[in-house]
Order: C-alpha cells, then sequence, then structure tokens
C-alpha cells in the first residue's frame, strides 16, 4: 500500500530510526568510543563512517575518479564497527562520499589511494529525501494494476479489459519481462519522472502518450502499450496516475535493507563503455566452460539494434575502444533503422535516428581459444544459400528447409560473426537458422548451439560444429537445425512424419511444437540442450540431440506452472537442474529427476508432464498492492557452476532489473548484490572470470553489461538529483560494465 | 437521435478486403449517434493519442495525422507509409460511419493492418470520438 508523505518531525524520527536502527540491529556489542584502527595498502581508501547515531553499518563508501580512460567508480560497504576498505584503487584522484538506505549522500571529499578517512554520514532529514536512494522497485511497486475482476478480459464493451488478457499473470507479464521491462527499469528517477525536455501537456496522460512515442524505441513502446489500453485508458491512464501521485508527494510504502552478513563482503566497480546513445544487450569476458581463459584480458559487448560497433574494455588499463564490425553483404544487408524509426523527437537526442545498426549483434560467447562468437546479421534476410533448401547436402534442410525470404530488417534473422582478437579478422559463418543466445557444448566438436527465439514454422535449434568449420571453412557442412519434435507416440524415439500444431493429431505419429527458444544452454548432466520459450506463462524445453540429431533430436516440454509465470533467460547447473528468472518474482528451477511419471506419450506437447519437478524461491522486493510476487522483472540467470564468485559452485544468479542488482540464490536465501551507485543498474546477461586460480578473491569476479535500451536513464555523473540522469552530454551515463567481487570479509584488501 | 448505418468488410479470395456500406446486412455493424466532441477529446487522449497527432500540420506519428480525416480518402495521409494490408483493403473515403466502425474493432476490420494491436474503442466511447474528429477541420 502506497501512503502519503510524512512531514515534518515524524519523517525526520522515521529515517532517523531507519539509519540508527540498522547500524544498531547489526551491531551486537556497543560501540567503541575511538575509531578502530584500518588497515590499508597504498592503492587502498579506508575508514569509518560515522552519523550522529554513532558507526554507520551496511552502507556503501564510494570512490569515483574522471581520470581514467573510462568511468570509474569502486565501492565496499562498512562493517559493523562502520568501517570499510575500498581495494585495489588506480592511482588518480578520487571523490568519496556514502549512500546508504535512511541517508542521503554525504559531500563528496577528495582523496588518494593510500589515505584513511572519517567520514560522516548525512542521516536523511524525511522518508522523501531517503526515497530518492530507493531501488527502483520500491517506486514500481506503487503502480495501480487491474484488479483480478478484470480478467478474463471481455473487450471494450464488456469489462474494458482486451479479451486477449486471460489471467493478470499474463497482464502482469507483459508490463513486466515481456513488455516495457524488457528494455526499462522502470521506477528508477527518470521513468518516474516526466523530463521537461518532453514539452508541455495538458494532462498526465498526454504526456504519457507522448513520451512512449520517443525516438527509436517508439514503434516497439506503441505497440507495447497499444495492446494495454482499455477504454478508461488502461495502462496508460495507470502510468499518469503513478508519476502524478509520485509528483504529489507519495512514497513507496516499503524500504530496503541495507546490505547484511556476505553481502558486506562485497566490492563492486563500475566502468562504462561505448556512448550514452548506443546500448548492449550481453558482454563475454571468458570460455564459459573454462573461465579462465582470457584472464586479465579485454571485455567484447554486442549492440544489438544500435549501433555496428563492439565496444571493448580494457580492465587493466581502464581504457574503452570499439571495432567496427563488418557484415558480409553490405550491398542490401537492411539496417535496424527500418524497424525502428524516430517518428516522435526522443529528450535527450531529439529526432536523431541513434540505433542504425545491420549487425544486430545479440548476444557473444568466446571459445577457449578466445575467438568470439557472435550472434549477428551478416546478409539480407532475402538471401538465404542454396543449401538451406530441400535439395540441399545438408540433412537438416532435407527434413526441414528453411527458405523464407521475408522482406526489409527482421530481428531475428542473425547468422554467425566471428572475431579473433589476435588476428583482428571477422569470420562469417552463414547460417539457415536465425541465431539469437548462444552456447557451447563441452564435447569434442566443440558444438556451438543456438536459440531463434522464433515461434511458429520457424521454431528450431540450431547448431555450429565448430571444430569441423575451423578445419574446413565449409559452414554448410559443419551446421546442422531441428525442428522440435516430441514423442506424442510414446515409441521412445522420432518418427519420420509427425502432427503439425494445430492440426488434429494423430495419436500414432509425434508432434511439432512452435514453441522457440529464447535462453539456451548446455546441461553437463546429460548432454542434452535445454532453453526457455516465451509464451506466457512460459515453458522451458529439453532437446537431447540423439547420435544424429537431425534425425534423432527429440524434445520435452515444461510449461512453468503457479506460482510461477513469465519467463525470459535461463541456464543449467553442473547438476544438470534448469534454473529460471521469473516476472512472478521468483527464481524457478526444474530438476527433471524429479518427475514420477513418463515424460512422453500423448498431452507431451502441452508441457503439464512433470510439475513436480519444478520449485520456486521467492525474490526479495515489494509487491504490487493486491499482488503477491515481488514486483521485479528478472531478465536473466546465470549459473556460477565454477564457484568463480565465492558463493559456492552451482550457485544460481539471477538479473535483478528493478533492483539495481544480481540476486544469488544461496542456500535458499537471496544475496543481494546490489550497485548502489549509479542508480538504474539493468543487466541482461552475467559472465564470470578467473584470471589467477591462486590469486583469490582479487582474481576473480563477475562482469555483467548494464542492458537498459536508455544508458541515459542511468544516473549520471553529477547528477542534479539522486539517480537522476546527467544534465549535459557530457555527464550523461554511457552503459555500464560492472565487476562483482566478494572478499572473505569486508575489510580484505 | 440516431441514425443507422451498416458496414461490411468484404475478404476478396486474394486476401485484400475492401469495405461498402451496405444497409442491414453486416460483418460490422454501427449504431451512431450524435457525439460530445468535448468528451471525444477526452477518450481521443486516453485511447488514440499514444499513437496519432490531431492538430493541423503536426507530424505523423506511429499512426498517421488525423487532422481533417473525415471525409478525405483513405490511406491518403502524406508522407505516411501504411501496412501493406491497410493500404490494399482501405478503398473508401472516411465518412463518421466507416470511421466509426473502424475504431470500434480495427482488427476484424483489417486483420494485419498497424493498428490491430487496439482492441478498439467501446460504443460509449465511438460517436463521442468521431465527433471529436470531424471537428478538427
Amino acid at each position: 500500500m502506497s501512503m502519503r508523505s510524512p512531514s515534518g518531525a515524524i519523517a525526520a524520527l522515521t529515517v532517523a530510526a531507519i539509519a540508527a536502527g540498522a547500524a544498531s540491529n547489526v551491531a551486537a556489542q556497543p560501540q567503541p568510543a575511538q575509531h578502530p584502527a584500518i588497515e590499508i595498502d597504498g592503492d587502498d581508501i579506508g575508514g569509518v563512517v560515522t552519523s550522529r547515531f554513532g558507526p554507520e553499518a551496511g552502507v556503501w563508501v564510494i570512490a569515483e575518479t574522471r581520470e581514467l580512460g573510462t568511468r570509474f567508480a569502486k565501492m565496499a560497504v562498512t562493517d559493523d564497527r562502520g568501517r570499510f576498505v575500498i581495494p585495489d584503487l588506480p592511482r588518480a584522484r578520487y571523490d568519496v562520499w556514502v549512500r546508504g538506505y535512511g541517508l542521503v549522500d554525504s559531500p563528496k571529499v577528495a582523496s588518494e589511494p593510500g589515505r584513511t578517512l572519517d567520514l560522516t554520514a548525512a542521516v536523511a532529514p524525511d522518508l522523501a529525501a531517503a526515497a530518492q536512494y530507493y531501488p527502483a522497485i520500491y517506486w514500481f511497486s506503487m503502480l495501480r494494476i487491474p484488479d483480478q475482476s478484470k480478467f478474463p478480459g471481455t473487450g471494450p464493451n464488456g469489462n474494458g479489459m482486451p479479451v486477449t488478457f486471460k489471467t493478470r499473470d499474463q497482464w502482469l507479464d507483459v508490463i513486466k519481462t515481456n513488455g516495457c521491462g524488457n528494455c526499462h527499469q522502470i521506477g528508477n528517477y527518470a521513468t518516474r519522472t516526466i523530463p521537461d525536455a518532453l514539452g508541455h501537456f495538458d494532462s498526465s496522460i498526454a504526456a504519457w502518450a507522448r513520451r512512449l512515442q520517443s525516438g527509436p524505441g517508439g514503434s516497439t513502446m506503441v505497440r507495447t502499450m497499444g495492446r494495454l489500453l482499455m477504454p478508461d485508458g488502461g495502462h496508460l491512464a495507470a502510468l499518469a496516475d503513478w508519476t502524478d501521485r509520485i509528483k504529489e508527494g507519495e512514497l513507496p510504502s516499503a524500504s530496503p535493507a541495507r546490505p547484511t552478513g556476505i553481502e558486506r563482503n562485497l566490492v563492486v566497480t563500475v566502468r562504462d563503455w561505448l556512448d550514452p546513445k548506443h546500448y548492449l544487450h550481453d558482454l563475454v569476458a571468458t570460455d564459459k566452460r573454462r573461465p579462465t581463459v582470457n584472464a586479465r584480458g579485454p571485455m567484447y559487448g554486442a549492440t544489438e539494434l544500435s549501433t555496428d560497433e563492439m565496444p571493448i574494455l580494457d580492465p587493466v588499463r581502464n581504457s574503452k575502444t570499439s571495432i567496427t564490425v563488418p557484415v558480409r553483404d553490405p550491398e542490401d544487408t537492411p539496417g535496424a533503422e527500418l524497424a525502428n524509426p524516430v517518428f516522435a523527437a526522443s529528450p535527450y537526442f531529439g529526432n536523431e535516428q541513434v540505433w542504425d545498426s545491420r549487425v544486430n549483434a545479440h548476444s557473444p560467447v568466446m571459445d577457449s581459444a578466445g575467438r568470439v562468437y557472435l550472434t549477428a546479421q551478416i546478409r539480407s534476410p532475402r538471401n538465404p544459400p542454396a543449401y538451406c533448401g530441400k535439395d540441399s547436402i545438408v540433412r537438416s534442410a532435407q527434413l526441414y528447409p528453411l527458405t523464407e525470404r521475408p522482406d526489409g530488417f527482421v530481428q531475428n534473422s542473425r547468422q554467425v560473426t566471428v572475431f579473433d582478437p589476435k588476428t583482428k579478422r571477422f569470420s562469417f559463418i552463414d547460417t539457415c537458422f536465425g541465431t539469437q543466445h548462444l552456447n557451447f557444448a563441452e564435447d569434442a566438436d566443440d558444438t556451438l548451439w543456438f536459440s531463434n527465439n522464433t515461434n511458429g514454422k520457424l521454431a528450431v535449434v540450431g547448431w555450429v560444429n565448430t571444430k569441423k568449420y575451423w578445419e574446413s571453412g565449409d559452414a554448410a557442412a559443419a551446421q546442422g537445425w531441428t525442428a522440435l519434435i516430441v514423442d506424442t507416440n510414446a515409441n521412445g524415439k522420432r518418427d519420420e512424419g509427425y502432427n503439425e500444431p494445430g492440426q488434429p493429431a494423430d495419436p500414432n505419429k509425434d508432434t511439432r511444437i512452435p514453441y522457440g527458444f529464447y535462453g539456451i544452454s548446455w546441461s553437463p548432466l546429460d548432454g542434452s540442450i535445454w532453453g526457455s520459450s516465451l509464451p506466457h506463462p512460459g515453458y522451458i524445453i529439453r532437446l537431447d540431440p540423439g547420435p544424429n540429431p537431425p534425425d534423432t533430436a527429440l524434445a520435452e516440454l515444461y510449461r512453468v506452472p503457479l506460482p510461477g509465470y513469465g519467463i525470459r533467460g535461463m541456464d543449467v547447473d553442473r547438476e544438470g537442474v534448469v534454473w529460471v528468472p521469473l516476472d512472478s518474482g521468483h527464481i524457478g528451477s526444474f530438476d527433471r529427476r524429479k518427475c514420477k511419471g513418463p515424460l512422453n506419450g500423448p498431452g507431451a506437447e502441452e508441457g503439464d508432464k512433470c510439475p513436480e519437478g519444478w520449485t520456486f524461491y521467492p525474490l526479495p522486493g515489494p509487491p504490487f498492492q493486491g499482488d503477491s510476487g515481488a514486483a521485479e522483472n528478472p531478465y536473466y540467470l546465470w549459473v556460477d557452476q565454477h564457484n568463480i564468485l565465492g558463493l559456492g559452485p552451482n550457485t544460481p544468479i539471477a538479473t535483478g532489473n528493478q533492483s539495481d542488482s544480481l540476486h544469488a540464490l544461496v542456500g535458499g536465501r537471496v544475496v543481494e548484490l546490489r550497485v548502489p551507485y549509479p542508480m538504474g543498474f539493468y543487466a541482461k546477461s552475467i559472465d564470470g572470470r578467473i584470471d589467477d586460480p591462486g590469486g583469490g578473491w582479487k582474481a576473480r569476479g563477475l562482469w555483467v553489461t548494464s542492458g537498459n535500451r536508455t544508458p541515459v536513464h542511468i544516473e549520471g555523473i553529477d547528477a542534479p538529483a539522486p539517480g537522476a540522469p546527467g544534465a549535459t552530454q557530457a555527464t550523461r551515463s554511457s552503459p555500464l560494465v560492472v565487476n562483482f567481487q566478494l572478499r572473505p570479509d569486508p575489510l580484505a584488501h | 437521435m440516431t441514425s443507422r448505418h451498416h458496414v461490411t468488410v468484404i475478404v476478396r479470395p486474394g486476401g485484400a478486403a475492401v469495405v461498402t456500406l451496405l444497409a442491414l446486412a453486416s460483418a460490422i455493424s454501427v449504431a451512431r449517434g450524435e457525439g460530445d466532441p468535448a468528451k471525444g477529446n477526452a477518450a481521443f487522449v486516453r485511447q488514440c493519442a499514444l499513437c496519432h497527432t490531431i492538430a493541423r500540420g503536426a507530424p505523423n506519428s506511429y499512426g498517421p495525422n488525423l487532422f481533417g480525416i473525415v471525409g478525405h480518402r483513405a490511406a491518403s495521409v502524406a508522407g505516411y507509409k501504411y501496412s501493406r494490408a491497410f493500404a490494399a483493403s482501405a478503398q473508401w473515403n472516411w465518412s463518421p460511419d466507416v470511421l466509426g466502425a473502424w475504431i470500434s474493432d480495427p482488427a476484424a476490420m483489417i486483420p494485419g493492418s498497424t493498428m490491430d494491436v487496439f482492441q478498439g474503442v467501446a460504443d460509449s466511447d465511438r460517436d463521442d470520438i468521431v465527433a471529436y474528429l470531424a471537428n478538427q477541420r
């Protein structure tokens, strides 16, 4: 429930109590009068944070410099005595300040590595001031969502809700991960306010109608909101009501907890790359199978629709560069601007067509030689190679030809581009199937498996035998794909001829399912391939390739059961357990070993054969009023199979897209890996790397890029308000690269 | 006073559709009354302004500018790229009746048009919106 802003003494008292409580709850013993000694090295900054309540535990101390080749801020959490050490800072002059829940930012203090500081935390004068530092989820949860009585929708002349929405879960999925939250962190400063540069409007609903048309994302935003319109304005009116109430002073009804326990051992380093106009989807730092590959080497990013530039970050030299990724057929390869035209000015970039990528690189992976594979467009969708047709030598094409020739720019019409950092050369692998996410198998062929995020007739899973490709250069011979065939006749094998989806089913045949993979991972348990599929309420699919995949691959479909729904990415742990992030406000797991009944046979194409395989773990954060799950929309999940971070092997880590964080699931509970500065951190993938297996915590960590489509929404340098975008071109945020490291204790250095 | 007109969508074998006005024989029928332009303005902001501008000379948006739409030929706003489905099918002038039918259920009237993400307006808003649009000239 939202509440109005308290005023005066009550507010001050409440915030003071939060700050004091946060400190005293975690300090079991009385605090010493004098500052305890802080041990630091010459490249650390350490000290103690106090306020009028004494030592401030569980708050962040942030050191930021503008003297390096990237934006650079490093931050650490105070221990239960208010002590902190920000370790291993590059030599530079830093601004140092304190940020924490119950506080406002302290004045910035100039310092350098090797210094100790006594910092005074600034207790927030009221809840309104304190709440400006809360992650977006606290503000987003104030949004009023339709009552359950509005579902199922009966249309504009019925209850107003579109008939396409059968349940509220389905509706929530559209305003969360598989709609608005797919690109934006709703609730951060930039989204919970209306920028002046948008213009003047007679009403907030008119302002929102205009804002959603802005920039190259306008078409997508309008299409999404068009599905949510109702006679009373529907979700458009709800957003206007939300920002109106916030403008009038209404505040979140819940407050975030300060970091506790192991969360205080976290060191977060923020750099940036690229520029404020262009966004990324993912980055890669190493070979997921061997995370020591590319030790201390550069990161590489995939910029999807935004640009043909591939950003490169050198974390040792703190330098950022980029390289232009080519397309194979520059004459007729269409660009993203065709599908994402600017028809209304962005408040940040006016009418500039800031997205114009032809490469459309979605995701990268790295092999053991350090080569970077991008799912990327190399040619026009109208020009599939001859070997994709039925007369091909490629067995997959004989069985399931892929000869569509769509016009224009098609988002998931990609192939494979490989960048070799050693030679700086690009190679193109012309796949018949579209590509989107990708992951290697741990096999002798270095098989690379691909999702294509396409439902219907083109729902296939593809692969490239990269060993064969590098030996022969023969893309046709190295690739294959399969439609997703379920063993509905229960004979234990894949048969020729199968039922098509939506057609009358012959019980003597297998059945093709029309669900495309989004995320894709290889299972170390048995070599099967798993993927997530987006149609509501979300599915996971297992593909057993069999001995000759084009002929033998069999699929199994598992629908996400309530209370879970709303899927995007996924990963598999070393035990073969599938982990998924869900916008129902959960991390879900599926352990096929728990399934009791036969997993094939009639009905297997519906996905309900093993509800007992699922377990759900609630994510932290407040729910919408009238809902139960956190108002979180976690985009992706990555399993730390090799204990890179230090929370244990096989730790599932979901992106906390509404929470400025990553959610790590440890022992059934979430450890929050928060990025307190800049606010607005939102990720679509995670990678982890070990730079030196014997180097301890300093030589390993997670690497994550921000993936929201509006980097400018991230808190800028010298933001005019907490969490606000930078006021000038120079201070607006570019996409971030965030490094997470976990120390053995909060003062390790 | 209420006028009653009916709009029929005829789908040709090739998939293209044309719309004719036929009395009392329709797939989509419109019982249109006198609308309130002021109420129509508010309803337009709630349900139409997401995609359309209305002021004279305002740029096209996700949808075309709608100034002066009533009486004009469909699919004729300069500079706007219509969907293939709409351009092939919308062979009419925008009378109040046709406009009322269109905004009531665009997906049924021309499947595959840009506007088919929108469920359509309620009967209680339709005449007000049409009246508001008719005043924009």
